[in-house]
C-alpha cells in the first residue's frame, strides 16, 4: 500500500479544491475526481485505501461507485460525504459498504482526523504482510 | 222418469197434431209427486211464464183438491194465486204409468170484481216478488262483487304492507342516515342517523336539528334546506359537520329531496358520513405537503451545502495559518461560526419529520424548521 494515499470525488470542482489543498497540507497525496468513472480508472491505477465519495455524482450515484469498489476492495476505508442524507441514505450507504459517513458542512479538522484514523487502522491491520492490497 | 219422458215423445206427433188444432191448450208432463217435468207453449203462454218451469209443482199454477187426479180425468181446478193468474181450468187428467198427463184448457173469467181485484193484488203481489227476486238477485250479485272488491283490496294490502316491509327493511339498514326534516325539526331519523350521531331517537326527533349542526356549517345548511323547502332544487350538501352526543364532530355529505309529510312539505335527507374519507384526505394532504418540503428541504441542503463547505473548509484552513492577534482573524471565525450556525440549520432541514407552520410577521405562514425536526435552534 502507498501510504498517504487518498482520494476525493466530487462533482464540484471548487470543493475539490479545497479538499486537495487540506488534505495535501496535511501530507496526504490526494487525487480527485469528477465522476465515478474517472475515479475508477484512477483507481485501477493507483492503490488508494482511504477514499472520500459524494453520493451524488452525474452518472453513476457514490453509492454506486462504492459498491462497484467493494467488489475487488474489501479492506479499503470508504467515507461517504454528502450533500443531503436522511436515515434512509445512510442505511443505504452501510449496505453499499461505506465506513463512514459525513454530511457536509464538515469541518476540515474532522475530515482530516476521520482520514489520520483509518490510515492507523490500516496499519494496525498491517494489510501489507496479509498481501490484500 | 225416463219411461215417463219416453212415453211423452212418443206421444209427441199425436200431441202437437192436438195441439195445432187447439192452440189454446196447455200440457203438462208430471211426475207421481205432481212436480212438473215438461210442458208445451200453451201452458206457459196460459200462466205467463218465461221459461218453462221444470221441477215446480203444478200446485204452484193450478190449486188441487186432494185426489183430484188420482180419480177423475175431467177437472175443474182454480189456478192458484201463485201463478199469478186468477181463474178456473178445466182439465183432462191423464194417467200414465209413473205420473200424469194433464191437458188445460182455457182460463174462464169469473166476471167477479173481487176476484179480478184479488187477482190484480196477486198479480201486482207477484210482480213485486219477481222485482224482490230480482233485486235480491242484484244484491247478490252485488255483494260477489263486494265481496271479490274486498279480497282485491286485502290482497293490494298485503301487498303494500310487504312493500312496506321492504321499504323499511332498506331504509333501517342503510349505510347513510336518513332523515325527514319538517318545521326545524327531525320528523324522522332511521338507526343509522342514531348511531352516527350517538343521541336516541327520542331526543333527534324532539331538538330543533340545527342543534345538531356545526356552528360554522348552520348557515350553509340550513340555506340549502330553505332551498329546498322553496321547491327551487334538490340539494346536495357537500362537507358539512355535525357534532355527535359525545362531542365529536362527524363530517357528512348530504342530498336532500322535497316529499310531502303528514300533508304538510318536507324534506329527505339521504346523508353520507364522510369522516374517515374526510380524515383519510387530511392525511394525504398533509403527507403531500410534507413530502413536498421535504423534496424541498433535499433540494436546498444539497444545493447549499456544497458551496458551505467550501467556504467553511477555506475558512477553516485561513484562520490555521492567521495569528489569534490579527483583526482578520476575528472576522474569519465569524464567517466560520456562521456557516456552522448553517449548517446547523440544513441539518435541520435534512431531518424533518412533519409539517408544521408558524406564523410570519402576521402576513403569511412559514415552515417551523424546529417544529417539524422536533429540535431547536440556537
Amino acid at each position: 500500500m502507498d501510504e498517504g494515499k487518498i482520494i476525493v470525488v466530487d462533482d464540484e470542482v471548487l470543493l475539490l479544491g479545497m479538499l486537495k489543498e487540506a488534505f495535501g497540507s496535511a501530507g496526504y497525496t490526494v487525487f480527485t475526481a469528477e465522476n465515478a468513472e474517472e475515479a475508477l480508472k484512477i483507481l485501477q491505477k493507483e492503490s488508494i485505501m482511504v477514499m472520500f465519495l459524494d453520493i451524488k455524482l452525474p452518472g453513476m450515484s457514490g453509492v454506486e461507485l462504492c459498491k462497484k469498489i467493494r467488489i475487488e476492495n474489501k479492506v479499503g476505508i470508504i467515507h461517504a460525504f454528502t450533500g443531503y442524507s436522511n436515515l434512509y441514505g445512510l442505511l443505504e450507504c452501510r449496505a453499499a459498504g461505506f465506513d463512514d459517513f459525513f454530511v457536509k458542512p464538515t469541518e476540515i479538522k474532522m475530515l482530516l482526523k476521520a482520514a489520520q484514523e483509518a490510515f492507523a487502522k490500516l496499519k494496525r491491520w498491517e494489510i501489507d504482510n496479509c498481501g490484500l492490497t | 222418469m225416463t219411461m215417463l219422458k219416453e212415453e211423452w215423445v212418443s206421444q209427441r206427433e199425436e200431441l202437437e197434431s192436438y195441439l195445432e188444432i187447439v192452440s189454446g191448450i196447455g200440457i203438462v208432463l208430471l211426475d207421481s209427486v205432481l212436480n212438473i217435468q215438461d210442458c208445451n207453449q200453451g201452458f206457459t203462454r196460459m200462466f205467463q211464464l218465461q221459461r218453462k218451469p221444470f221441477g215446480l209443482p203444478v200446485t204452484n199454477f193450478l190449486i188441487l183438491v186432494d185426489d183430484d187426479l188420482k180419480y177423475a180425468e175431467e177437472l175443474k181446478l182454480s189456478c192458484s194465486h201463485q201463478s199469478g193468474v186468477h181463474g178456473t181450468v178445466y182439465c183432462r187428467a191423464v194417467k200414465t204409468k209413473n205420473g200424469c198427463l194433464l191437458f188445460c184448457e182455457r182460463i174462464i173469467l169469473t166476471g167477479s170484481r173481487a176476484i179480478e181485484q184479488i187477482g190484480a193484488i196477486n198479480n201486482e203481489l207477484i210482480n213485486l216478488q219477481r222485482e224482490s227476486v230480482k233485486k235480491n238477485l242484484l244484491l247478490e250479485k252485488l255483494k260477489r262483487e263486494l265481496n271479490e272488491r274486498i279480497t282485491e283490496l286485502e290482497a293490494t294490502l298485503a301487498r303494500v304492507k310487504q312493500l312496506e316491509e321492504k321499504y323499511r327493511l332498506v331504509v333501517e339498514n342503510a349505510a347513510e342516515a336518513i332523515v325527514i326534516a319538517q318545521d326545524g325539526l327531525l320528523k324522522y331519523v332511521n338507526p343509522m342517523a342514531v348511531k352516527i350521531l350517538g343521541y336516541s331517537e327520542k331526543v333527534l326527533t324532539s331538538m330543533p336539528f340545527v342543534e345538531l349542526l356545526h356552528t360554522e356549517d348552520r348557515e350553509k345548511v340550513f340555506e340549502a334546506h330553505s332551498r329546498v323547502m322553496r321547491g327551487e332544487e334538490n340539494q346536495s350538501i357537500h362537507e358539512f359537520r355535525v357534532v355527535a352526543l359525545d362531542g365529536t364532530i362527524r363530517w357528512a355529505d348530504s342530498h336532500a329531496v322535497i316529499i310531502p309529510w303528514d300533508g304538510k312539505p318536507a324534506t329527505l335527507n339521504f346523508i353520507i358520513d364522510i369522516t374517515d374519507r374526510k380524515q383519510a384526505e387530511d392525511a394525504r394532504h398533509h403527507y403531500e405537503k410534507l413530502q413536498g418540503v421535504l423534496e424541498m428541504a433535499g433540494a436546498i441542503c444539497h444545493e447549499m451545502n456544497q458551496p458551505m463547505q467550501i467556504i467553511s473548509g477555506y475558512s477553516e484552513m485561513l484562520l490555521k495559518n492567521i495569528s489569534e492577534n490579527d483583526p482578520i482573524h476575528t472576522k474569519l471565525d465569524t464567517i466560520n461560526k456562521q456557516i456552522i450556525r448553517m449548517g446547523t440549520i440544513t441539518r435541520k432541514l435534512m431531518n424533518i419529520k412533519k409539517y408544521e407552520t408558524q406564523d410570519y410577521a402576521g402576513f403569511c405562514r412559514i415552515i417551523n424548521i424546529n417544529g417539524s425536526s422536533g429540535e431547536d435552534i440556537e
